[in-house]
């Protein structure tokens, strides 16, 4: 049967009716500058690396960009949303109230720690049709991990978005795109980050590759800044006692 | 001859909640808590139900829960929320329970039983013993009950549940005797037809009587006079038998005791291959399944499994049983092994696609799909590690979700998402951190949080959060704070108002 499918792709691709490279198919990230940039948005069958910042003075600890990948996540789910979103990694959890509640409500989460059970996890994961993306902590990931990944994201046709640490950006890695978020210091009535496209495997790297998101108050969605330049406004302390009982 | 026995339990939903308040312990009798069953409503939460001691300080249904408490001004009162489907499961068990006594037993939800005890009254030494032997099974069980014998459902009905005597066996001649002078809801009439009859005078069964029924018809339509018909035996009205289903069930006995627990995983492999191909028939895919295996020392185990969606895969079920198989000792032998379907639901059938086999054609090989990769992942990490979350309707953060096992069958949605600017992350635990603040109660000024020390660019609040004075444990208010550190980190910072010390409960990452 597959080899009877492989026959038909080869005559719809000579036709053209499917592209010659599969993997040409991407999600939209909402982002336009980002999207004109990657021509069209990140790749669907592929493993997209997100280091974050490291959290402690000691810099053992980090931080993973959650609400990015949340946002992303939802933007790549959006295409197919009767499947399923898993989560894999105990360190890096979201907030569940954080999340949009049609997303919510299609999320999986597995709460597993060791490197070995992430990666079965998202292992069983990519190869469920019922999954259409995955966001893993891939802390600890060794080369020959993110190929398997890699791989099994090009067969199933589903994104990976891994969150990893700050220290293990300059390891060897097989992903298609490699994405350094960092946080912009200056005075801000909101939270920005910095993301910085390091390499992504395919694309000419001619363009600008930092860009500047941050969290939108009233939505929880995470804009370009330049997108909400007229909207940021004066960074300034409100002081607004808002009462509450549950 | 027709004879009907009608069971009324009153106040049947707080005995419920009653008895699972206190698990069934014999103080149920002495306990004084006054119970209040709550619904929400736009109005909030008000009384679905109450005990005859909140009933007879004035708390009716419909009230509002503060002024239900403020009415029975005593600190012994259990507020617990009003579960109907609960009741009516509970119900149907005890339906289940009465099939002792006669096998046409019905509901008559959401509070009665219907018992046709024609032909098997002569078992327990009359109508009478009957009636007697009822009464006491249901006070044993703790169950405060109302029983009426009579010759029609209506007539024993309104019997049960409207005559003075709690107990009652009519005869064919005393129905209308009994019946003329019991109101006209004994009629199981709606609320407006009865209201209107209240309201030209009307309050017995007798005054309806009387009415000229080419009246009756045309004032108030045929229901009325049908459901007087019935309950005087004129027009037939039957007892519709409640069913309890058989599960499914496929049983093998060894010739001697079997010690090759290899032999016994094939045999359990035949079963479940049986099982699945009666499912399979029915279009139906199975939910808990429970392996019980007898061993010739006269003890047994018990193999059960819970699947995420109702499955009729027998090589994804066989998956997930076998390595409890491989685990199950017998140093004596197994005798027996019986498999049984706990839980079953329905499955659509699928077209198998032609072209890809990883397409998913429908919504059902989806939820298929999904169930089957949550039961291989709980299999090896264990329940507690693969979940679910839904949003609780709190503004306290920590509460605010819930964690749920996907084999969970809520189709509850969860509350709508009322805050969103909440961060992205929060910690499991609050983290102490010393801060300094230029006025007592304002805004955050410095921060030492994790071994290092912070200035504060910039701060927005505070937002008090707290729980009702009512609820348990209490939790102090909390002043939240989003506050963003001079390295540009941006935290969720909370003082709380009794003590004043400060803690990191999360942050936008």
């Amino acid at each position: 049967m597959s080899g009877l499918h492989e026959a038909v792709r080869r005559v719809a691709v000579k036709y053209g009716s499917e592209s010659a490279h599969p993997t040409h198919d991407r999600f939209e990230t909402g982002w336009a500058e980002i999207d004109a940039a990657l021509q069209g948005g990140l790749n669907v069958a592929s493993v997209h690396e997100w280091y974050g910042a490291a959290s402690a003075a000691d810099g053992r600890k980090w931080s993973a960009p959650i609400g990015i990948l949340a946002y992303l996540a939802r933007q790549a789910w959006r295409k197919n949303p009767s499947a399923y979103c898993a989560w894999v990694g105990r360190t890096c959890l979201p907030y569940p109230c954080a999340l949009e509640n049609d997303l919510l409500s299609r999320m999986a989460f597995v709460a597993v720690h060791d490197a070995a059970s992430r990666l079965w996890a998202i292992d069983a994961a990519l190869r469920c049709a019922a999954v259409a993306v995955v966001v893993a902590d891939g802390s600890q990931f060794p080369m020959s991990a993110t190929r398997k990944l890699q791989l099994l994201a090009q067969t199933n046709r589903k994104p990976v978005l891994l969150a990893r640490p700050p220290w293990e950006c300059d390891a060897l890695s097989a992903a298609q795109s490699r994405w350094l978020v960092s946080l912009k210091t200056e005075k801000c009535p909101w939270p920005r980050w910095i993301v910085e496209l390091q390499r992504c495997k395919g694309l000419p790297m001619t363009f600008e590759k930092r860009w500047c998101v941050e969290w939108q108050r009233v939505t929880g969605r995470i804009h370009l800044s330049t997108a909400l330049a007229g909207d940021a406004g004066q960074a300034q302390t409100t002081s607004r006692a808002v009462e509450r009982s549950a | 001859m027709s004879r009907v026995a009608s069971i009324y339990l009153p106040r049947w939903p707080v005995t419920l909640a009653k008895r699972k308040r206190l698990q069934g312990q014999l103080s149920a009798r002495r306990d004084r808590t006054a119970v209040l069953l709550t619904r929400q409503s736009p109005r909030g939460d008000v009384v679905a139900a109450c005990c005859d001691r909140a009933e007879a300080r004035g708390v009716r249904v419909g009230l509002s829960i503060e002024h239900a408490v403020s009415l029975i001004g005593s600190r012994f009162v259990a507020i617990l929320p009003f579960t109907p489907e609960a009741d009516r499961t509970a119900l149907a068990a005890l339906g289940r329970w009465a099939l002792h006594f006669t096998p046409v037993v019905a509901l008559h939800p959401p509070d009665g039983l219907l018992l046709d005890i024609a032909g098997c009254e002569h078992l327990f030494g009359g109508e009478s013993s009957m009636l007697a032997l009822l009464a006491a099974r249901l006070d044993r069980l703790c169950l405060p009950s109302r029983i009426a014998i009579a010759p029609t459902i209506g007539c024993a009905i309104a019997v049960a549940r409207y005559h003075a005597a709690p107990h009652n066996n009519v005869s064919v001649e005393q129905v209308a005797e009994v019946l003329f002078p019991l109101p006209v809801t004994a009629l199981r009439i709606d609320d407006v037809t009865a209201d209107t009859l209240a309201e030209i005078g009307i309050h017995t069964i007798g005054q309806v009587h009387r009415i000229p029924r080419t009246d009756l018809a045309a004032r108030f339509g045929g229901e009325l006079l049908r459901r007087l018909d019935a309950a005087l035996g004129l027009v037939p009205e039957h007892v519709e038998p409640h069913r309890p289903v058989a599960p499914l069930s496929e049983f093998h006995d060894f010739d001697g005791p079997v010690t090759n627990l290899a032999v016994v995983e094939f045999v359990a492999h035949e079963l479940l291959t049986c099982i699945v191909e009666r499912l399979s028939a029915q279009q139906h895919g199975a939910r808990i399944l429970e392996y019980t295996i007898r061993h010739a020392d006269r003890t047994q185990s018990v193999v059960r499994q819970s699947l995420t969606r109702a499955n009729q895969n027998l090589a994804h079920i066989w998956s997930v049983l076998h390595p409890q198989f491989q685990r199950l000792q017998s140093p004596f032998g197994v005798e027996s092994i019986r498999l049984e379907v706990v839980a079953s639901d329905t499955v659509s059938a699928h077209q198998i696609p032609l072209w890809r086999d990883d397409v998913i054609e429908s919504r059902g090989d989806t939820e298929r799909a999904f169930g089957e990769l949550i039961d291989r992942m709980a299999q090896r990490f264990g329940n507690a590690v693969v979940f679910a979350a839904l949003r609780v309707d709190t503004y306290v953060p920590e509460q605010a979700y819930t964690t749920r096992p996907h084999t969970d069958t809520q189709t509850d949605k969860g509350a709508p998402n009322q805050n969103v600017n909440r961060p992205s992350r929060l910690f499991e635990e609050p983290e102490p951190a010393r801060v300094l603040a230029i006025v007592p109660d304002g805004p955050p000024a410095r921060v030492e949080w994790r071994g290092a020390a912070f200035g504060v660019q910039f701060a927005r609040g505070p937002e008090r959060l707290a729980l009702p004075w009512w609820s348990a444990p209490v939790m102090p208010a909390r002043d939240y704070f989003e506050v963003q550190l001079t390295n540009g980190r941006f935290v969720w910072l909370f003082r709380e108002s009794d003590s004043g010390r400060w803690f990191v409960h999360g942050e936008w990452a």
